[in-house]
């Protein structure tokens, strides 16, 4: 068992791999050795802290306690005002929501007249493509013109010989 | 020697009564105050100890036991009750003495000249003065071999054979590997085993 143990020992200082049997090996020596190890380490003084160390300790704790209420206190305070500010720009919104509608709407219209007056604008300067369509338009453009007295005087206008 | 001191104090941690603490944390979760003192009342001792070994200071072990209670004051809420109180009250103890030492280390402010080792200390393990001077001195010598102990083997040995807990809990409240913990120990034991036979001089004390 103690060259085993020796073994363990420096195979453990070695940080080289265990066994399965050095593992064995390993719990029977931590077994023997647990009564003795144990008994040894009570010879050790009790450590019972001094009564100044526990009346700080108590003082911490009390203080702790006491800032606890406080905090949860703040917090409330800043969870309502958060809220209330949230509400009332929700109300806010809610308000001022149908004008931001009636503002869409006639945006809407006035592209709607935009359009219209476009649309007239380029029917009234539409421009004929070719000759026949020219002289229709003239024609047209000039009914209002036509005079039968220059037509008895002059003729039929140049135009239309 | 005399062991049954040790036998008593082994069965008093063994005795740990786990469902009084559940109780008591329950209490706690629901702003009892007083709940939270009887369970300070029923780890500081265990908590202090530990710590006061960790480190080497006992001024440091006096801040950081009190700051172990209070993190697990302020963070009771967050404790799972599946588990064990004592081993979420050394696993912060753990956590905030590995801090304090890895601190200290950047610090390079502690050497082994700064050793606090309490040596006023009288023991009752036997009414014999000669017995009680010899337990004296095995006392002191132990101390200074977990004191010189690694951060890694130290906090092993003192969970397990000092408080009582199991590889498992140890290697949770560790954040290691239950074979980790098993080899921890059993080099730990050793470095202490020798310590005690250059006490003795003897080969049969372990």
């Amino acid at each position: 068992m103690n060259q085993e143990k020796v073994d363990l020992l420096k195979k453990i200082e070695n940080n080289a791999k265990l066994s399965p049997l050095d593992w064995a090996v390993l719990d029977a020596v931590l077994e023997e050795q647990q009564e003795s190890s144990v008994e040894l380490l009570s010879y050790l003084q009790d450590d019972e802290p001094s009564l100044t160390w526990r009346s700080a300790l108590n003082e911490k704790l009390h203080a702790i306690t006491q800032s606890r209420p406080k905090r949860s206190r703040s917090w409330r305070l800043v969870f309502l005002s958060s809220t209330a500010t949230t509400a009332i720009a929700a109300i806010l919104f809610l308000l001022v929501l149908p004008f931001m509608q009636n503002i869409s709407m006639h945006g809407e219209s006035d592209t709607r007249i935009f359009l219209k007056w476009h649309e007239e604008a380029v029917a009234s300067s539409f421009l004929p493509t070719d000759a026949l369509q020219l002289k229709e338009k003239h024609k047209s453009e000039h009914v209002q013109e036509k005079n039968d007295i220059d037509d008895l005087i002059f003729g039929e206008p140049l135009i239309d010989l | 020697m005399e062991y049954q001191s040790g036998a008593i104090r082994l069965s008093k941690f063994a005795s740990g009564n786990s469902a009084l603490d559940a109780s008591l944390v329950s209490r706690c979760k629901h702003r009892d105050a007083e709940a939270f003192t009887l369970l300070v009342d029923r780890y500081q001792a265990r908590v202090y100890g530990y710590v006061r070994r960790m480190l080497r200071s006992i001024e440091d072990a006096e801040d950081v036991s009190q700051e172990v209670f209070i993190k697990a004051f302020q963070n009771i809420d967050s404790f799972d009750s599946r588990a064990s109180f004592s081993t979420w009250l050394f696993k912060i103890a753990s956590n905030l003495c590995i801090d304090k030492l890895r601190k200290q280390e950047k610090e390079n402010r502690v050497g082994f000249e700064s050793l606090e080792i309490d040596d006023t200390v009288s023991f009752d393990k036997s009414w014999d003065p000669e017995a009680s001077l010899n337990a004296k001195e095995l006392a002191i010598a132990i101390e200074k071999s977990i004191t010189q102990l690694s951060n890694k083997l130290k906090p092993v040995l003192l969970l397990h054979d000092q408080q009582n807990l199991g590889y498992e809990e140890i290697a949770e409240i560790l954040s290691i590997p239950v074979g980790t913990v098993k080899s921890r120990l059993f080099l730990a034991r050793e470095e202490l085993k020798k310590t005690v036979k250059t006490f003795y001089r003897s080969e049969d004390v372990l």
